[in-house]
């Protein structure tokens, strides 16, 4: 067994029995990408997570080796039982694995189909839905059939007959659902996210003023939309963003960038004057100093020496 | 191509890992991590001193996880062990934020993907 290709993959939750990689295709980019199956039952996504952040301004003050360029950072690996059995990793990076929700792949590939000119006009049974997929998504057969069918039921009408259930896939639907995601997201938005990119885009020029509340919660919806659409065909992406009128908010955020150029330009024009009013203070002390008389100073007068009795004594000898 | 690798997570072993900010040009087994590690808990925070620097430290919580290596003779992936805690570390004077941030990853990534 190599150490050297050892991997922490962590779990938000703590029963894992099994688990199988798989290769399924990105939503986004539709490139094959590595995804876990755990207990046969939920699909994982696993992000690594080696502390490099591209977004990050500090990111170039992070500890690297003059090497390879890799974060400075390694793992130690205590047993918990045995004190003495302990591993020592050099590589430090960390693998998270979180819930991945199916629905993402299907609605790309349902929007490459209609892409390339494919309509959905008739209902499908999961058998024919699931041999179509089959060609494009090969591990399909492998994934659980709850997956799938929690999927479809998300962005597919879909009737029941004789006891079968038939599925078409609604575009309507699909903006609807993803439309509930971006809501739900909005409504509980990363702190740190609103405070470092959403926060400092709507601040009024003034800071008494407040930003007004509906401009806020839009402005919440786009970004989260923004956070989906790493899950989300481009196409698919701007289809949602049309979906919702960001009118009021780009304004908002334009009217608000003028107001703080204008602000900022006032300021600089303050400091300019200060400057100025600062170096002309000085250049009128600098003449002023020149124009002053200089003040004579008063002659010496040498004072008269005086004959003592002793002077005989150190005089020239004659 | 499609790849399908099953790994059995079953393992005797378990692991507390540290996050430590500093390189060792070692992989493998060590017989004294704990006698190296001496933690004391400070309210929220852990610290630790190693080779005499003081490190302070977080627990990643509600996480739990498995350590795995593939074998190179047969390229199976297998469990080394199951990870019960892990602790994150600084240097004194730098902000230990990255266990917010996966925290915050884990909260979003559940509503994008709930």
């Amino acid at each position: 067994m190599s150490l050297n290709s050892a991997r922490i993959i962590l779990f938000p939750e703590s029963t894992q029995d099994s688990l199988k990689i798989v290769n399924l295709p990105h939503p986004r980019t539709n490139q094959e990408y590595h995804y876990a199956l755990v207990n046969n039952e939920e699909l994982y996504e696993l992000t690594e997570f080696d502390n490099d952040n591209p977004h990050s301004k500090t990111n170039h003050l992070r500890s690297l080796t003059k090497t390879d360029g890799k974060p400075v950072r390694s793992l130690l690996l205590e047993n918990v039982n045995d004190e003495s059995d302990g591993l020592v990793l050099e590589e430090s990076n960390i693998i998270i694995s979180t819930k991945f929700n199916f629905t993402y792949i299907l609605i790309t590939y349902f929007i490459l189909q209609l892409e390339q000119g494919k309509e959905f006009r008739r209902y499908q049974s999961l058998e024919d839905i699931t041999d179509v997929l089959e060609e494009s998504i090969p591990i399909i057969l492998q994934l659980p059939g709850s997956l799938l069918n929690t999927s479809l039921e998300n962005i597919c009408d879909s009737i029941n007959e004789n006891d079968e259930k038939f599925y078409k896939f609604s575009e309507e639907k699909t903006i609807n659902y993803l439309k509930t995601k971006s809501e739900l997201i909005s409504q509980n938005f990363p702190k740190s996210i609103e405070s470092t990119i959403v926060s400092p885009l709507l601040y009024p020029a003034n800071i008494d003023e407040k930003i007004p509340e509906d401009i806020k919660k839009l402005a919440l919806i786009k970004y989260s939309i923004h956070l989906i659409s790493s899950y989300l065909h481009p196409k698919t992406e701007s289809r949602l963003n049309s979906s919702y009128n960001f009118e009021s908010v780009n304004e908002y955020i334009t009217k608000i960038q003028k107001e703080k150029l204008q602000k900022k330009a006032a300021e600089d024009q303050i400091q300019n004057l200060n400057q100025i009013n600062a170096q002309n203070k000085r250049s009128i002390g600098v003449q002023d100093n020149k124009n002053r008389k200089k003040p004579t100073p008063a002659k010496k007068i040498p004072s008269k020496v005086i004959k003592g009795p002793l002077d005989g004594f150190f005089g020239k000898k004659k | 191509m499609a790849e399908e690798r099953n790994i059995d997570l079953q393992s005797a072993k378990t692991y507390k890992v540290n996050s430590i900010p500093c390189r060792i040009r070692y992989t493998g087994p060590h017989s004294s991590i704990p006698k190296h590690l001496i933690k004391i808990q400070e309210n929220q925070e852990i610290i630790t001193y190693l080779r005499g620097r003081k490190l302070h430290g977080k627990s990643i919580t509600n996480i739990k996880g498995v350590v795995l290596a593939k074998d190179d003779m047969s390229d199976e992936i297998k469990s080394l062990g199951q990870v019960n805690e892990v602790q994150y570390y600084e240097r004194e004077g730098v902000s230990i934020d990255q266990v917010e941030k996966i925290d915050e990853f884990v909260k979003l990534s559940e509503l994008i993907h709930g």
